[in-house]
């Protein structure tokens, strides 16, 4: 009975040990907002309405497609028929609180006037302000032109191998990889990673 | 006769402020070495270094909060107990001794009106778990009794066998006699039996079954909200300081030490085992009920007074 104690007492030892370790290993907190994740460009977060570089103008025609494919019925369009018998965007609304980022719309547009945009800090204290008008939406698209041409969403692992994998910005500029993950596939299933290097 | 008056009104204040100091100082160390065990940090914002704030801005959340006491509730008890349990910790402190003449009253019955003094808890307990009127809130406390009420008797034959070694149950005098070498090496089996009583006696994991009731579905403070759960909750980390303190004086040489003044020595110590305390909460699942009264009563009572005995046989005989 004595070995069973002391074996007891040993092995509770050895847990304390390893919780101890623990606290002396790199964290992963990352310390928000000093620090924010470094989105891949095919990251789909709100739409944006792409401008043509050249002249200035929008690129959408209101076709009305994107409209029809919203799976969510979050976008909304205005428009007017003008003396060329051709239809023209007055008004273009992307209700955010509906919106649930799946990038159909860019991807159905037949002319690339829509692209998802990289950012994800959406939230707002109203529900009138996640309802975004068309100068909102052209003003994020200018940060994405002809130059920096967003790929289409299909294109997620492409990029997600060329950029390295996940990785997150700080404070400084420089970018941090996002620590690997400690579960590798083992013979029989995952196999967590406790030994360390 | 005045100045008797002043000294107590020092003591007093001295006491206050260390209580508070612990208790803001304990929530914030077991707050950040519960981040570092989890490959997180602590709290990180309030109080621009590690947060050192938190613990206050807590307290003046649970200031602002509303009082609810359930309309069924027995009111005087209700609010009586909360007092019951911050009042005896507060008391606790008078036979600590932080230094060669610095304690509030070095009574030469100290180890016995720690303990007795201690058993408080266990009626605040019951006074809460009744005074709620809430079956859950009564089940988590006559558990928590059956808890504390098993883990009084090792606790306190292992502290007998320290007053056979020493001599004397004042506190100062145990701190003296452990000039040569502190108890914890010549009374490995008391150590552990009474870390481990100690452990329980606060309901810290992995005894914690007074609080994770009141995760789970319940538990004696459940219906306790704002400043009322706050006293709980400081009279909480206060036993958790003054018990450290305890472990200190009583196994680790209290204030005693080369090089540095004796009070740093003896908050070194007090804050060692309490960071152990909290470490052990962090590693360690929690036991079943029945695994709980086995180990106190089947093993760590039968210890100590294997312990007593061995003891009573080297002072009787050397």
């Amino acid at each position: 009975m004595l070995r069973e104690i002391g074996s007891a007492l040993l092995n509770l030892a050895k847990g304390l040990g390893l919780t101890f370790k623990k606290m002396l290993e790199p964290k992963y907190t990352m310390h928000y907002p000093e620090e924010r994740w470094h989105v891949t460009p095919a990251f789909r977060g709100m739409p944006a309405l792409l401008s043509d570089t050249e002249t200035g103008q929008l690129k959408c025609t209101a076709c009305g497609i994107c409209e029809r494919t919203c799976a969510v019925e979050a976008i909304k369009l205005e428009t007017v028929v003008g003396e060329d018998r051709r239809k023209q965007l007055t008004g273009y609304q992307v209700d955010m609180a509906r919106c649930v980022a799946c990038g159909l719309c860019a991807e159905s547009c037949p002319f690339e006037a829509l692209t998802m945009a990289s950012n994800y800090e959406l939230a707002g204290y109203t529900r009138e302000q996640l309802v975004y008008n068309l100068s909102e939406l052209a003003e994020i698209g200018k940060d994405y032109t002809l130059n920096n041409q967003k790929p289409l969403p299909q294109s997620v692992f492409s990029t997600y191998f060329a950029e390295g994998g996940f990785c997150y910005l700080k404070s400084d500029g420089s970018k941090q990889s996002a620590p690997k993950p400690r579960t590798r596939m083992g013979k029989r299933g995952l196999v967590n990673e406790v030994s360390q290097k | 006769m005045g100045e008797q008056l002043l000294w107590a009104v020092v003591k007093f204040a001295a006491v206050l402020g260390f209580m508070s100091f612990n208790a803001i100082f304990l929530v914030w160390l077991e707050r950040k070495v519960a981040g570092f065990i989890q490959y997180r940090y602590g709290p990180m914002v309030t109080g621009k270094p590690h947060g050192w704030l938190q613990t206050i801005a807590d307290a003046i959340k649970l200031l602002s909060k509303e009082d609810i006491i359930p309309a069924l509730a027995d009111r005087k008890i209700f609010i009586l107990a909360p007092l019951v349990m911050i009042v005896p910790t507060f008391l606790l402190h008078v036979v600590i001794p932080f230094g060669p003449n610095l304690i509030v009253k070095d009574l030469e019955t100290g180890v016995l009106f720690f303990f007795a003094v201690s058993g408080f808890t266990t009626l605040a307990i019951v006074m809460a778990g009744w005074a709620s009127n809430n079956k859950y809130s009564l089940l988590g406390a006559i558990r928590a009794i059956a808890q504390l009420i098993g883990y009084e008797l090792p606790l306190i034959i292992s502290v007998v066998a320290i007053v056979l070694l020493s001599g004397s149950m004042s506190t100062q005098e145990i701190v003296r006699s452990q000039a040569t070498w502190p108890y914890i090496i010549l009374q490995p089996i008391g150590f552990l039996v009474f870390f481990i009583a100690a452990l329980a006696e606060l309901g810290r994991v992995p005894f914690d079954l007074l609080e994770a009731e009141s995760e789970l579905v319940a538990g004696y403070n459940t219906e306790y909200s704002g400043m009322r759960w706050a006293f709980f909750f400081l009279a909480e980390y206060g036993n958790l300081a003054v018990m450290s303190a305890m472990v200190a004086t009583l196994f680790l040489g209290g204030w005693q030490g080369p090089i540095l003044p004796p009070m740093i020595w003896f908050l070194l110590k007090t804050y060692l085992v309490a960071f152990v305390i909290i470490w052990i909460r962090w590693t360690f699942p929690r036991v079943r009920p029945d695994q709980l009264s086995k180990l106190g009563w089947k093993y760590l009572l039968p210890a100590s007074l294997v312990n007593l005995a061995l003891t009573s046989l080297y002072v009787v005989i050397i």
